[in-house]
């Protein structure tokens, strides 16, 4: 295998047999993938399917906590599991820009295997293209999947539900901020991306559950108002119950940032009744915590109650934050 | 916590962007006795920057050479077209003025700008990034000074006629460099009470209510409640840095207009990093986006809902004047955190 990738293991000739044999076959294992068809044939399902695909181009590929190949599957994952489903398969779509070395992407398919192993999921089908030096950015990767559904969920919210979090937020685009921008602080920060299986599980579990969500692009903020936005209920969030790591708080303050509207990459928010909400955080470990609630009042609007007891909206994520001045 | 009930309607500005971000995201305007206004003055760096200055670096920035490099807010300031520095691609974000040594050397067949902005609080900043290119002997870096002074738009804004400024929420950042003297001109001159503040909820709930009794008791003075961090000398190594590469000349300000000694220009020893001689910058003009009410905000004339484009053409994903542009500028908090 040769250093960096060239256009030739783009053109369907023998370096893209090789990348795929070499590389991505021998990696990802499994009957449907071995057979190298066209298309994966996959055993029939007796549930409903869930479906799911995202792209991933995070800049840079590597970031403290992870890199884009576990990002990519923890992401398509994770939306099936908010989705009610438990993920079965997933695709992978590999578009690389001629010149990437192919150490990188070795990282890159390693971080996939793994964080596809303990999914328990099949990486049974990709592609991989090669674009000109300079027209793309390093890699992309694009992943599709599929699971079984396991729990209907639905915006049937009633006044009083909790909102639940199950864990710190904006870790995610506070370190790859940090990651992007070269900062140079001393510490400790990574992202939080991770799998949400083992927590969506959990949720399923309770009756009282109505909804889950994972507080990506936009943060906890967009993600709560996405929740609400085209139903006829209103949401408050506690100031004080936020959970953020002081890390994240600090860089947050240093850069004028406000961590509701940074991305987690393995955050939970559950809505549920608010007679099993408790039972839920507990289950969900001491990280998790009841952030807010549902209300009958201000429909589709989001407010935050602060710490000095005022209220205010909260809105979209609108630009893409810029660090301040001073 | 309760407030001492006003005597009379009262109006407070806030002259800090910081301090802006924080009574907006904490809700203080929802907590306050009905008596007591607040509104948002000239400090926010990006807002009192004049567009023209922003269309000067965008044609500079159309040379490949060039690498232009300044802090994240400047870079969404549309200029007089709408173009912004951002879509460049020769255009550097810096989080510290240090950094633009780095782009410097690691670019030596490149022309370094450094666009210089904001107040006494980033002039320090500035004034050891330059004492450090002369140390470093960078021959590709040049400073173009934007920085300005509080203290004679404060004035500006009180010798206006139709002002209606009954007291101050000093900005800490900004007197943590020129300490607590720096504000004394407020009651001495104006007759003016002036409360130091920090930027915790709590910071500014107690240098509200102490500006209102020193309004009720008709007893103006300034006060310090950013003990911790601001003396009454401020921070004379900082003072001396200033001293030592500018020099204060007339300045442009956006809504204010030209003002005395309100700007900093790099002294005559240090002329061969200003960009102002090496490119041959002309002076400034005062012209603004039509409609926009920023002049009049940043005055405190004027909230942001009075403004004709507030929402409706201006928004902070695609704004026109720089009261919005700013993370920090009174229409971003009002867009962002207010009803």
């Amino acid at each position: 295998m040769k250093n960096n990738i060239t256009l030739d293991h783009g053109s369907g000739g023998l370096l893209t047999s090789r990348l795929i044999e070499q590389e991505i076959v021998s990696r990802f294992q499994n009957p449907s993938l071995n057979e190298l068809k066209d298309a994966a044939v996959l055993e029939h399902f007796d549930q409903d399917i869930v479906f799911s695909t995202d792209s991933f181009v995070v800049d840079p590929w590597k970031f403290p906590g992870g890199d884009i190949g576990k990002l990519a599957v923890c992401g398509t994952v994770n939306d099936i599991c908010m989705a009610g489903g438990l993920p079965r398969y997933l695709s992978c779509s590999l578009i690389l820009e001629e010149g990437f070395p192919v150490a990188d992407l070795q990282t890159i398919l390693n971080s996939m295997k793994e964080s596809a192993q303990q999914a328990d999921v099949s990486i049974v089908t990709g592609d991989t293209k090669v674009i000109e030096h300079q027209k793309g950015h390093q890699i992309w990767i694009n992943t599709a999947g599929i699971g079984t559904k396991i729990k209907d969920l639905d915006y049937k919210y009633q006044e009083g539900d909790a909102v639940i979090l199950s864990g710190s937020m904006a870790r995610h685009g506070a370190s790859v901020f940090m990651a992007r921008e070269d900062i140079q602080l001393e510490g400790n920060l990574t992202s939080d991306c991770a799998l949400l299986i083992d927590q969506a599980r959990i949720a399923f579990s309770f009756s009282g559950l109505r909804i889950l969500r994972d507080p990506t692009r936009g943060g906890v903020a967009t993600t709560c108002l996405e929740l609400i936005e085209h139903s006829s209920w209103g949401m408050e969030l506690d100031e004080k119950k936020l959970p953020i790591d002081s890390d994240v708080q600090t860089l947050c303050d240093l850069l004028g940032f406000d961590p509701l509207y940074l991305a987690c990459e393995g955050r939970m928010l559950a809505i549920i009744d608010q007679h099993q909400a408790d039972a839920l955080c507990s289950a969900l470990g001491p990280q998790a915590s009841i952030i807010g609630k549902i209300t009958k009042e201000h429909p589709q609007k989001l407010t935050l109650k602060t710490k000095i007891g005022a209220t205010r909206m909260l809105r979209k994520l609108s630009g893409q934050p810029l660090p301040r001045i001073c | 916590m309760r407030f001492s009930k006003p005597k009379r309607p009262i109006t407070l500005m806030e002259i800090c962007g910081t301090h802006t971000m924080a009574i907006a995201k904490s809700g203080i305007k929802n907590v306050l006795p009905k008596e007591v206004k607040l509104i948002s003055g000239p400090g926010c760096p990006v807002c009192v920057t004049p567009s023209s200055a922003i269309d000067m670096i965008l044609e500079l920035s159309k040379d490949p050479h060039l690498l232009i490099c300044s802090y994240g807010d400047l870079l969404r300031i549309p200029g007089s077209q709408s173009e912004t520095l951002r879509a460049r691609p020769n255009v550097r974000l810096c989080l510290s003025p240090m950094d633009a040594i780095q782009i410097a050397q690691n670019n030596p067949d490149k022309i370094i700008l450094f666009i210089g902005v904001g107040f006494e609080t980033t002039a320090p900043g500035s004034a050891v990034l330059i004492q450090e290119a002369r140390r470093s002997q960078l021959k590709n870096f040049y400073f173009y000074s934007l920085l300005k002074r509080t203290q004679p738009a404060i004035c500006a804004l009180l010798e206006k006629e139709k002002t209606q400024i009954d007291g101050f929420l000093c900005p800490g950042h900004v007197a943590v460099i020129i300490g607590e003297k720096g504000f004394e001109f407020l009651p001495c001159r104006y007759h003016r009470p002036g409360v130091i503040s920090g930027f915790e909820p709590e910071d500014i709930l107690v240098s509200i209510e102490a500006l209102i009794q020193m309004i009720n008791q008709e007893d103006p003075k300034i006060l310090n409640t950013y003990d911790r961090l601001v003396q009454q000398e401020g921070n004379t190594i900082a003072q001396a840095q200033i001293e030592d590469v500018f020099e204060v000349e007339d300045s442009l300000w956006r809504g204010l207009g030209t003002l005395p000694d309100s700007g900093y220009r790099l002294k005559e020893k240090y002329q061969d990093f200003d960009a102002r001689q090496h490119f041959h910058l002309p002076g400034l003009e005062n012209k603004e986006p039509e409609n926009c009410q920023c002049a009049a905000i940043l005055c405190g004339e004027k909230a942001p809902s009075q403004c004709p484009l507030f929402q409706t053409v201006c928004t902070p994903q695609d704004p026109v004047g720089p009261c919005m542009v700013s993370s920090e500028g009174a229409c971003a908090a009002a867009y962002t955190y207010e009803e």
